[in-house]
């Protein structure tokens, strides 16, 4: 009986099969069921909600899975618990795989080490195939396919923005030659900013030029491209995904950079750092790096001089997981900070355990999660008032948004700023320059 | 009747039963090692290790259980001592298939000494196998496990409270001399069908302990092994 619903899943239900393979498979069959996951997560410890365990986001794309893909699932679907892939699970899909934020925090306390992030990503993929990523998502993804950016900005607007940003920096620097060099070809480092940080958190990008500016990195900027983020990756439409970070694959071409130099956004270091290779099908002919990354760097080469005693606020670092568990800067980023504050204080549990602020994954972009969104942050929420931090220091908007967020809906008093803020207010610029 | 049901579960369902169990598990490492057609990225959590310190926090992991701690103090007592159980009445089930008459040598154990051990190592674990499998038990009814669980969670508990029950009946309410079970797995072993060992428990016991092998590789179970391969993905 081939109804409409019917025939409109079965092309998901024939990628289901491309996508439940190797290592996905393995994890849906070992999953013990023994729900050692559930603490991990912030979504479920936030909102108490059994269907926010990671196993159980997992096990509902295993369900569908041998309905469709196992002899014992077709006969006998009630007895391994096989289900239809029909409009009520099609929901139930929707929120556990984007209310997940992606943070792999359960990875690192299964048992096995399943990575129910990965299986979130299969879902993801599958829902954008079936035309069911949130609305809100999918707005920013479109937008950003067409527009080039997630807010549509045009270019003239663009150089508005730069043009006073440059100001800013003549003034902090005091030297009216200083400048953010625009589409310089041959420059090393390309510094990719977000669009948020154009529009609404500017500092990020006056202070990274601020440092680029007294280390004397040879850098510019794109007019082109002035977009880090990744909306594909949220949404999961690996087409749009792949494009997008071919867009920057490009324009370090065109340009002959080095360096692709990412801005303080999560994300979008792994997308480029991990993620390009496997969508574009090759290693890419450059270096990835977070702004952070190269910070630390040019602290330890002594290229930057900091003064910590303008810092004087009890600080602390809140990683982005896809820059500290997914990413690998642990270290780096806590090095900036130790160098430009005098008080910095850890969270606890800290470094890649530290718990997700519960916005991630493209939640922050989805209106009819706000509610989950803020019960997810609570862990967050008390992880930061135990460390008595009067400051929290971040390097990804989407975390700064929701801790922001957070800060307000739980009387949480804390600023929200960014590690280079810290750091470009931190600096001492030398007299001669040469 | 009864004659040919123990026939049958002793001389032809071992055959079936290995067949299923290790073709079953190279269906399932065959299936695991397919790369994803999609291009989905499993760059999990990234940092670089050498070859020995992967080995060495698997290893770590497989006798701690290092994670399990983190995540519940209790559930680690329950399932560290439940799966140390099974590890010691495998090994102690050995016996009945080789004579380990150079390890007593060299430990100076009297025959006599070797059964007591057996006796000891035997009724511990499976005591606290059958222990452990009803706290699980207990766990899973619970929330909220319990919302994680399917029918096979449940089946899996059962069928190895079953065996452990049937087990620690031998050996606690019945004497039971070891000969004849060797004898029965050494004929078996060389093929030669013969009469199997007249003991309902047993067969029982024997029947229930093929169920779970045959469904082993069709169950969760595979994280036996799939735990260990996997575990490299995402150590950190
Ligand atoms: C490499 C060896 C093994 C490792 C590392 C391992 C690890 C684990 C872990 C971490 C769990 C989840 C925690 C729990 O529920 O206890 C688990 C569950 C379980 N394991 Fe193992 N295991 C191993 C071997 C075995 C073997 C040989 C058996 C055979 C009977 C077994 C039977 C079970 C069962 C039945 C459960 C589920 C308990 C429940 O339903 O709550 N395991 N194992
Ligand atoms: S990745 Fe994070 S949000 Fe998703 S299930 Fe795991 S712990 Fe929860
Ligand atoms: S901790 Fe791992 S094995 Fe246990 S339920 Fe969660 S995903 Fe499954």
């Amino acid at each position: 009986m081939a109804n409409e619903a019917h025939t409109a899943t079965r092309q998901v239900v024939e990628s289901l099969r491309e996508k439940v393979q190797g290592p996905i498979e393995a994890w849906l069959d070992i999953c013990a069921h023994c729900g050692l996951c559930a603490d991990s997560c912030h979504a479920y410890v936030g909102t108490g909600d059994v269907e926010h365990i990671p196993s159980a986001r997992a096990q509902q794309l295993e369900k569908v899975y041998k309905r469709y893909h196992t002899k014992l699932g077709q006969l006998a679907p009630r007895l391994v618990g096989a289900e239809e892939l029909d409009e009520e699970v099609l929901d139930r899909l929707q929120k556990m795989a984007y209310q997940c934020t992606l943070c792999r925090r359960c990875t690192l306390y299964c048992p096995f080490g399943i990575d129910n992030a990965s299986i979130v990503g299969v879902i993801r993929a599958l829902l954008a195939e079936a035309g069911r990523v949130p609305a809100g998502l999918q707005e920013h993804t479109d937008t950003a396919y067409e527009k080039g950016n997630t807010l549509g900005i045009s270019e003239d607007e663009f150089l508005d923005r730069v043009e006073w940003f440059e100001e800013e920096l003549q003034d902090a620097v005091e030297d009216e030659e200083a400048e953010i060099p625009l589409d310089r070809e041959g420059a090393k480092v390309l510094f990719v900013p977000t669009p948020i940080q154009i529009m609404r958190f500017p500092t990020v990008i006056i202070s990274a030029a601020k440092i680029f500016y007294a280390v004397g990195e040879d850098w510019t900027m794109s007019t082109k491209r002035f977009d880090a983020t990744n909306f594909g990756l949220f949404s999961g439409d690996a087409e749009k995904t792949r494009v997008m970070a071919e867009r920057l694959v490009d324009e370090m071409e065109r340009l002959g950079a080095q360096v692709l130099a990412l801005t303080e956004c999560g994300h979008s270091y792994w997308a480029m750092k991990y993620g390009a290779e496997t969508w574009l099908g090759n290693a890419l002919p450059f270096e990835v790096k977070n702004i952070v990354e190269m910070i630390a760097e040019y602290a330890s080469q002594g290229r930057l001089k900091l003064d910590p005693s303008v810092n004087r606020d009890v600080v602390t670092y809140h990683d982005p997981c896809n820059l500290g568990r997914k990413g690998g800067l642990i270290e780096e980023p806590r090095a900036a900070l130790k160098a430009a504050v005098e008080n910095f204080v850890e969270m606890t549990p800290g470094a890649e355990q530290t718990w997700c602020c519960g916005g991630g994954g493209g939640m922050i972009a989805i209106p009819d999660y706000e509610e989950v969104r803020l019960a997810s942050g609570s862990p967050k929420v008390e992880q930061i008032r135990r460390s008595g931090a009067e400051v929290v220091a971040t390097a990804c908007d989407n975390c700064k948004l929701q801790l922001l967020d957070l800060a307000e809906h739980y009387d949480l008093d804390v600023s929200v700023v960014g590690v280079v803020d810290l750091v470009a207010d931190a600096l001492i610029l030398d007299e001669d320059r040469d | 009747m009864s004659y040919w049901f123990a026939w049958v579960v002793s001389n032809v369902l071992p055959f079936i039963t290995a067949t299923v169990f290790f073709g079953g598990l190279a269906y399932r490492v065959v299936r695991w090692r397919r790369i994803p057609r999609a291009s989905v990225s499993l760059v999990v959590l990234p940092g670089s290790r050498s070859v020995g310190q992967t080995l060495r926090e698997i290893v770590t992991e497989v006798v701690t259980f290092r994670r399990v701690f983190k995540g519940s103090k209790v559930l680690w007592v329950v399932s560290w001592l439940f799966h140390l159980s099974i590890f010691v009445f495998v090994l102690g089930h050995l016996r009945l298939f080789i004579d380990f008459t150079w390890l007593w040598k060299l430990l100076r154990l009297t025959a006599e000494q070797v059964d007591l051990f057996g006796f000891a190592g035997g009724g511990a674990s499976g005591t606290v196998f059958m222990l452990g499998l009803m706290a699980l038990l207990v766990r899973r009814l619970r929330m909220p496990v319990r919302s994680l669980s399917v029918p096979g969670d449940y089946f899996l508990l059962l069928l190895l409270l079953g065996i452990a029950i049937s087990g620690n009946y031998m050996r606690f309410l019945m004497h039971i001399e070891l000969e004849p079970y060797r004898a029965f797995f050494s004929n078996l072993f060389h093929l030669r069908l013969g009469v199997p060992v007249e003991n309902m428990i047993f067969v029982l016991h024997f029947l229930l302990v093929q169920v779970f092998l045959i469904y082993f590789p069709f169950s969760k179970l595979v994280h036996v092994i799939g735990g260990v391969l996997t575990l490299k993905w995402t150590l950190r």
